[in-house]
């Protein structure tokens, strides 16, 4: 099995970085709401709940990215405005920049085959309360 | 609870994958979301405005190339305000400007002193005035501010609210003085940040303290809260 660090080889540089946060936040959960399940997580489960967080975190920057170029565009069309540019960047209803978030949500989450854990990135309100999720899902908690 | 069938090694393959695939859209998102945002909290301003009864128009700067006018954002500190769109709002006799990263002089900066104590904000409310004169470095007065929106793209920690209300004293300071029962900016927006990801609690716990000292400023964490707490009630 990969480890964490080689799926994300491929990755812009920015989400790597962003990686080494999301580690660190999920084992500031872990010590201090789970304080007894610290010494007894495999590695592997470690980095089950890892990955499921990077994957949550990217699905939402996706998708807020997405939703605020749509509504920016939205509320600027009611304005006679017919395109907002950024760089060389041209967002308007249907182009592939405002819709591009979206699209790699909607990719990102389809790599994962097990519902329940679709529904998790999808439905959990906080980072911290699916770390919480994962843990009673792997019988820690 | 529902059966966990998740497949680690088949994910990380797939993601590993997807990473591989999606490298320069990837890039190409992650390289103008800040602004995405900037100009969604721009445009929520201009919102905020419009379903309140306010007539909005938008004045674009003439571009120097075609001679024609464009819509243009100031995605940067630095150039003339007058080389970028605004938003002018009407309201029976009432008039403002809705502007994107506009200098505004602090509340303490006095003129003819050596140093120009100014800021440059996300989005600034103010009252109607003529900057065509303007360059980079000039700042509108601080009487000419109503409001304003800062945007951070990122998640909320304790220091960053706190440095948010240190701005909010440099230039409204009123904002922060303690009253019994908060009076609503009411006519328009109290000053606010916007995060894009989360209140983390170490921020929350900064919140929670704002809401009790009856500070008129707000926090927005994602586009939701933001829309919806903008939307006319």
């Amino acid at each position: 099995m990969p480890e964490n660090r080689d799926v994300l080889a491929a990755a812009p540089l920015f989400v790597q970085r962003r990686y080494s946060a999301i580690r660190g936040y999920v084992r500031a959960v872990i010590e201090t709401e789970f304080p007894r399940v610290e010494g007894r997580l495999s590695g592997a489960d470690q980095e089950l709940v890892q990955i499921a967080a990077l994957i949550y975190t990217l699905y939402n920057f996706f998708e807020d990215g997405h939703r605020a170029a749509r509504d920016a565009v939205s509320i600027l069309r009611r304005l006679d405005v017919a395109e907002l540019r950024i760089g060389s960047q041209v967002f308007t209803d249907r182009s592939e920049a405002t819709w591009r978030g979206r699209r790699l949500a909607e990719e990102l989450l389809n790599q994962i085959d097990d519902k329940t854990m679709r529904d998790l990135i999808t439905s959990s309100a906080s980072l911290g309360q699916l770390v919480r999720a994962c843990l009673v899902h792997l019988d820690y908690a | 609870m529902p059966e966990w069938a998740f497949d680690q090694a088949s994910t990380k393959q797939r993601l590993r994958d997807f990473f591989s695939r999606n490298r320069a859209d990837i890039a190409a998102f992650g390289s103008t979301v800040n602004q995405t945002f900037e100009a969604f909290v721009f445009a929520s301003v201009i919102e905020w405005y419009r379903s309140r009864g306010w007539i909005v128009h938008i004045v674009n700067p003439i571009d120097q190339i075609t001679k024609k006018t464009r819509f243009r954002l100031k995605f940067s500190t630095r150039g003339r305000p007058d080389n970028y769109s605004y938003a002018v709002a009407h309201k029976r006799r009432k008039a403002v400007q809705i502007r994107h990263q506009l200098r505004v002089a602090t509340n303490s900066h006095r003129r003819n002193k050596r140093f120009y104590a100014n800021v440059c904000l996300d989005v600034a409310v103010i009252r109607a005035c003529d900057l065509s004169g303007y360059k980079t470095f000039f700042a509108v007065p601080n009487r000419s501010l109503i409001t304003f929106g800062e945007a951070k793209h990122m998640s909320a920690f304790a220091e960053l609210i706190a440095g948010f209300l240190g701005l909010v004293h440099e230039l409204q300071p009123k904002r922060l003085q303690k009253l019994p029962s908060r009076p609503r900016s009411g006519r328009h927006l109290a000053p606010f940040l916007f995060v894009s990801g989360l209140l983390l609690r170490t921020a929350q716990g900064i919140e929670y303290t704002i809401k009790r000292r009856g500070f008129d400023v707000d926090i927005y964490s994602s586009t939701n809260q933001l829309s919806s707490a903008f939307a006319k009630k």
